[in-house]
């Protein structure tokens, strides 16, 4: 599995895939810092300006969640194109019919493929990170807030990339892959955006969106039923993947 | 080391494979051959766990590839038809993966590297990432991962296809040389690799045995037909064609520039009834030469007679199949 996992680390790494995926990513989230800095920083002026002591602004709530959802909110467009290849590639040049030949069980090779992925993301996600810092040198963070906004970045990371690995088994389509990524994640977001709105989902359904789970973590509230949503839902599609790989025994 | 015991494999209706049974013992190189869609890959991608068997079993290594399906795996090295290798590895990196993902022990990897490519010959292309090497070379990578942790057996899917006959030369050299520590397994439909190769030839068509016997002895099997050459002179053609195909056990005859070519049954009485009944007509007989069966001739004739079988045993879809092989053949 190590073998597996440092290969495809290679993959995206000597591919320069994962340099430019995070340089976007680093790139977008340094512009919306600087756009969401500006808007705060006005904010503050026109906040001390007033005599009445009204309008008070607090940085965790007013600059450092908008930038840790941007964060977030950001992974729905390079979560599939970090993971279409994973199956889709392997499928198409047969190589993956090889790997099914080597003492490697399915469940060691969807491992491979998702924490190799899910590595990646996470390095980009850390990167992000120096935004932060920087922030820290100007005002004062709450860093237990930060700590719970980057575990709840990872799971959430974790469950898009665990979906995506999913996708990328059902097609020897790279393109396939991705856009069956991209609609899911994107239409997950926007049942969340939607429940609030339709009051008959919410009651129903509860909380299905990805992006609504990471909101509370990201305000440092650490609830168990957003951890055990993640985790539940990279189970179940790592489970899937699993089992997509083994159909190709079931024919009987 | 290889046992198959009523090997079967189903695809929805159709039955890719039907039970096969063959026993292969260690250090031989066997070759599977058949016509395309025979059922030769299905039956490698059994040997290799790739997918089970719908019915019977079989044992590679003394492992049962169903319920010990890793076992199988770790004595195997597969070479999928079409090589599928990773185009953006260097040779070295690949072949270092290779040995990882099989389980090579880290200290000994190295050197399990440096085996592969000196039994492949791989040292000029090393470095290079496999996308840039020729056709023959990534055949030779792919041997070199197949070969990597020493397995004892080994299953190489249509390994010349595609090749250049000086590059087919070269992997049948190279095959030969794995043979001697492996028991090798491979599958092709070009006839003269089995001869070169094999030390046993396995003739599958239909998804069954046909046959199974050293290439020498497949090539002196007796034929029911027997291929005559024939030159008479001093008649006119169309008269002896006529004449000819009117003798008792005579099948079938072709004229090509006063030289016939007769296929007869194959009985001792033929021949003598030829020439008797040549000189009786007052013609001259220039030549009556039986030619030596060859294991192509041998090929054809089991694999048409199975297709033969095939049609008959499905009367209402009978013009089909005959269509298609006559095609094959």
């Amino acid at each position: 599995m190590i073998a597996l996992m440092s290969k495809e680390l290679r993959t995206y790494y000597n591919s320069s895939m994962a340099w430019i995926l995070t340089a976007c990513y680093l790139l977008v989230i340094g512009l919306v810092f600087v756009i969401l800095l500006l808007q705060f920083g006005s904010a503050s002026t026109r906040a001390s300006a007033n005599p009445m002591g009204m309008g008070e602004v607090k940085v965790m709530e007013q600059l450092v969640y908008p930038v840790m959802w941007w964060m977030a909110f950001l992974l729905i467009f390079l979560v599939p194109l970090l993971t279409m290849r994973l199956f889709s590639e392997e499928k198409r040049s047969g190589t993956l019919e090889l790997l099914f030949t080597y003492p490697l069980t399915e469940f060691q090779i969807v491992g491979a493929k998702f924490f190799s992925a899910l590595l990646v993301v996470t390095m980009m996600v850390l990167c992000s990170g120096s935004t932060i810092l920087l922030l820290s040198r100007l005002v004062k963070i709450e860093w237990p807030t930060i700590g719970v906004a980057y575990l709840g970045l990872v799971l959430l990371a974790a469950s898009f990339v665990a979906y995506g690995v999913w996708a990328s088994s059902l097609s020897s389509n790279q393109l396939v892959a991705a856009v069956v990524t991209f609609g899911g994640l994107f239409g997950m977001w926007l049942v969340g955006v939607f429940q609030e709105a339709v009051a008959v989902v919410k009651e129903y359904v509860g909380d299905p969106s990805n992006l609504t789970h990471f909101e509370t973590m990201a305000r440092g509230e650490l609830n168990s039923h957003d951890v055990v949503y993640y985790v539940a839902w990279t189970v179940l599609f790592f489970f899937l993947t699993m089992r997509i790989l083994e159909s190709r025994k079931w024919s009987t | 080391m290889i046992t198959a015991t009523g090997l079967c494999k189903r695809f929805g209706e159709k039955l890719a494979v039907d039970n096969l049974n063959f026993g292969i013992e260690k250090g031989e190189i066997v070759g599977f051959l058949g016509p395309n869609a025979a059922g030769k890959t299905t039956t490698m991608r059994m040997l290799t766990c790739y997918f089970p068997p719908s019915e019977g079993s079989a044992n590679v290594a003394g492992f049962d590839v169903y319920t010990q399906s890793l076992q199988v795996r770790k004595n195997v090295g597969y070479l999928p038809e079409h090589v599928p290798l990773y185009l953006d590895m260097s040779v070295r990196e690949y072949l270092e993966f290779a040995a990882a993902a099989k389980g090579v022990p880290h200290a000994d990897r190295k050197r399990a590297v440096a085996t592969a490519v000196e039994r492949c010959s791989l040292e000029s292309v090393v470095d290079q990432l496999i996308g840039t090497i020729s056709r023959g070379y990534r055949q030779r990578v792919g041997l070199g991962q197949a070969i990597i942790s020493e397995p004892p057996v080994l299953i190489l899917d249509e390994p010349t296809v595609g090749l250049d006959p000086a590059q087919i030369r070269e992997i049948r050299e190279l095959i030969k040389e794995l043979g001697k520590k492996s028991t090798v397994i491979l599958s092709t439909h070009i006839l003269p690799e089995v001869s070169v190769t094999c030390s046993r030839v396995i003739i599958i068509a239909n998804g069954r045995i046909q046959a199974q016997d050293t290439p020498q002895n497949l090539a002196a099997r007796q034929l029911a037909l027997v291929p005559i050459t024939l030159g008479v002179a001093g008649a006119p053609t169309g008269e002896v064609l006529e004449f000819l195909r009117g003798l008792q056990g005579v099948k079938k005859v072709d004229s090509e520039g006063g030289v016939f070519r007769v296929e007869a049954d194959n009985d001792r009485q033929v021949r003598p009834q030829l020439a008797r009944a040549v000189i009786e007509k007052g013609w001259e007989l220039l030549e009556l030469h039986a030619r030596q069966a060859t294991l192509e001739d041998v090929f054809l004739e089991i694999v048409s007679r199975s297709e033969a079988e095939e049609a008959a045993s499905k009367p209402e879809k009978a013009a089909e199949p005959v269509a298609v092989g006559g095609e094959n053949a």
